[in-house]
């Protein structure tokens, strides 16, 4: 197999892949460019490593995932978000009988045109920004990355449970906010 | 009275998460019956997953990395080269190479 050893052959095959993959799960332009740049040094500081056993892509992007969750665990430590889940944030959307406080509407607007409506991209980026950090993080990995439940619940270190009650509360949240903005007339 | 809102929200949530058990979908099938803001919720979870599965694939096209970025990393890596390169303990995880095989 051949060794290619030249960092801007690299760096111009694969950064752009690396790059989305990073940006998509961060969310975050400066993060994602920092671990993606930290992947490339730390594979290429251990080029010698690489077995060819796997594409070079393959390879580089087990580096950048190892990158990613650092950079997340990093984030949470710093953060101290371990109370988002024993608070109940559930009691504003239910009243004492558990019925709804306020009752959805039905969303009349197809997947297929609400993807390309620039008011709903925009109303979805500041609901989501609305959202706790840890509960927006794990939802992006799931719904917006599509990430496999048991890669997210190591990534951030929960049990599957915790991971059902933050997709719960980010789904509560979102679907209240979104009709808000005037999504579900 | 006490309703099954709540319970029911949590379970239109878990059904993307994983299989309910047999009980809970007939529990959860006879309240959306027979409760029109629950089956309002459920479709607008339905709308909202399926939104962001089309936005995923439309989104992913568009990102690239800056110029100024790739040269930032090539710059690094090259004064890398100069000074002493390898060993550090990355390179135990770098090790254990992933599978599959592309090329």
């Amino acid at each position: 197999m051949q060794q290619e050893e030249d960092i801007s052959a690299w760096v111009a095959a694969y950064s752009d892949d690396l790059y989305r993959f990073a940006r998509i799960r961060l969310q975050d332009d400066d993060a994602a460019q920092d671990v993606v740049q930290d992947a490339f040094f730390a594979a290429w500081k251990a080029k010698d490593g690489f077995k060819g056993n796997s594409s070079r892509k393959t390879w580089l992007i087990g580096i950048l995932k190892h990158k990613i969750i650092d950079h997340i665990r990093k984030q949470i430590r710093t953060r101290k978000l371990t109370d988002e889940l024993t608070q109940d944030p559930n009691s504003p959307w239910f009243n004492s009988d558990n019925s709804w406080q306020d009752a959805a509407r039905v969303w009349r607007d197809s997947p297929e045109h609400l993807c390309h409506d620039d008011n709903f991209r925009s109303s979805l980026q500041e609901c989501m920004q609305k959202l706790p950090l840890r509960q927006r993080q794990v939802f992006m990995l799931r719904e917006i990355v599509g990430e496999d439940a048991q890669v997210v619940c190591n990534t951030f270190d929960i049990t599957s449970t915790n991971l059902h009650v933050l997709m719960h509360r980010a789904r509560l949240s979102l679907r209240h906010c979104l009709e808000k903005h005037g999504f579900g007339a | 009275m006490n309703h099954f809102c709540r319970q029911a929200s949590r379970l239109t949530s878990d059904r993307f998460e994983r299989n309910l058990h047999v009980g809970e979908r007939i529990k959860l099938a006879i309240h959306l019956w027979m409760c029109a803001s629950c089956r309002n919720y459920a479709s607008t979870l339905q709308v909202l997953h399926a939104t962001l599965k089309y936005m995923r694939s439309d989104e992913e096209k568009k990102i690239k990395l800056s110029p100024s970025r790739k040269q930032a990393i090539i710059a690094q890596c090259h004064q890398k080269n100069e000074g002493n390169a390898s060993d550090t303990p990355v390179n135990d995880l770098l090790k254990s190479n992933p599978k599959p095989s592309e090329e």
